[in-house]
């Protein structure tokens, strides 16, 4: 049973990485273009960026959290 | 314009110095612990066992090994590694190497995230009360800080709620900088982050919850409130979908008090966490050269990456809890945009 915990954990870690990445990189790359578009809006555009991120990495980290109260099984 | 006291250039260079000095000594105090003894079944003077790591003072004093017992041996209640603090080191000394655990001990041990939030608390009313006592159309430094402070906040709330933000400023405002002074707190060394612990940013994020609830309440009376929760039909057709969307929303508006808590303790309880980790992790550096008294402070980059977690996740919060409150005052039509999304958890 440890051995599929301390499996799982991880892998699961990854593959909340990778979903939040693929839409880490759609924001920004979104917010570069808007940018680029528009040079003189952006002080609001990075704000903006900033706080989207933000909401995109909460959910990896909730994954990560799986880690951090299931560390101790992990004998 | 005051003449500078020191040399431009110089001035960053030393405070990097001193950085890097610092965490070099910290990470000194950190080598009796970087390999700790295997099956070690300490006495823990509290419930929480604390520190595998010791980021310590400048005399290099450590935790003693009966104080620190391995994190996660044979309990899962203890996850991670955390950095001794002022006051874990306090309950050291209370404990004195009595080997049963003392009242005072346990009770510091036990209240530490308290303890900080508290301080967090004393050291903002002191400073923003001092501010509005001697208001003076001349202001000083102090007060030209905390006005450029509130400045930037009011219009950041007025951008997403409009001009009805000045009600609701208080709330926000102490909010954010509840939240600022506790991460901040958590990078600093021998200080401890009091929203690393579920409990405080639960308990913020209920207080948002009942906050934004009575407003709604307040503005829209029950019957409107109701009506809000249930989608705010207009026709009948609508109305038809009401009885879907009712659920929907009630359980909309319990999940943003979770996702709030959760987001601001992940952050911060990660940023923590890997700082711990990479204190342990330098403090055996060197042993490839048989040097043992001393470390290398890798933890010292991810601090700066800590700084900019901290205020991002107060920002987070607070504007997550602006858009929230936004979200439940009675629509009416206006030109202005707004700067922020309307549907977020």
């Amino acid at each position: 049973m440890n051995n599929l915990l301390g499996l799982a954990l991880p892998l699961g870690v990854g593959i909340a990485a990778v979903g939040s990445g693929l839409g880490l990189g759609r924001a920004v790359g979104s917010a570069m273009e808007a940018m680029g578009r528009q040079p003189e809006a952006i002080g609001q555009i990075q704000t903006a960026m900033v706080i989207g991120c933000a909401f995109i990495e909460a959910l990896t980290i909730y994954a990560l959290l799986s880690v951090f109260i299931l560390q101790g099984k992990l004998g | 314009m005051r003449r500078p006291t020191m040399n431009q250039p110089l001035a960053p260079a030393l405070w990097l110095a001193a950085a890097l000095a610092f965490g070099v000594v910290a990470v000194a105090g950190a080598q009796e612990h970087a390999t700790p003894p295997p099956g070690h079944e300490a006495v823990v003077p509290a419930g929480e066992p604390d520190a595998a790591a010791a980021h310590a003072a400048a005399p290099g004093e450590t935790v003693a090994p009966g104080e620190a017992a391995a994190a996660g041996h044979g309990e899962g209640e203890e996850h991670g590694e955390h950095a001794v603090n002022l006051v874990t080191l306090t309950a050291k000394l209370l404990q004195g190497g009595r080997p049963e655990p003392t009242r005072p001990a346990t009770f510091l041990m036990r209240f530490q995230a308290q303890l900080f939030a508290a301080l967090a608390a004393i050291l903002l009313i002191t400073i923003l009360s001092r501010v509005a006592a001697k208001r003076t159309d001349h202001p000083g430094r102090l007060q030209a800080a905390v006005e450029m402070m509130f400045d930037g906040l009011y219009g950041l709330f007025r951008s997403v709620m409009g001009p009805e933000a000045r009600a609701y400023t208080p709330y926000l405002g102490t909010l954010f900088l509840f939240i600022l002074f506790n991460n901040l707190m958590g990078m600093v060394p021998l200080m401890f982050a009091a929203t690393s612990v579920l409990n405080t940013t639960v308990g913020l994020a209920l207080c948002t919850f009942f906050y934004v609830q009575s407003i709604g309440i307040r503005k829209n009376g029950v019957l409107g409130y109701l009506h809000h929760m249930a989608g705010s039909p207009r026709n009948g057709m609508e109305w038809g979908f009401s009885l879907l969307l009712f659920p929907l929303h009630v359980l909309g508006e319990f999940i943003k008090p979770m996702s709030l808590s959760l987001r601001l303790y992940g952050n911060i309880f990660g940023e923590e966490t890997l700082v711990a980790t990479f204190i342990v992790l330098g403090a055996g550096m060197l042993r490839w050269a048989h040097v043992t008294w001393i470390g290398l402070p890798i933890q010292v980059p991810l601090m700066f990456l800590g700084l900019l977690t901290s205020v991002i996740q107060a920002l987070v919060f607070t504007l997550l809890s602006t858009v929230y409150i936004a979200l439940m005052l009675p629509h009416h039509e206006h030109a202005e945009e707004h700067g922020a999304p309307a549907h977020a958890h």
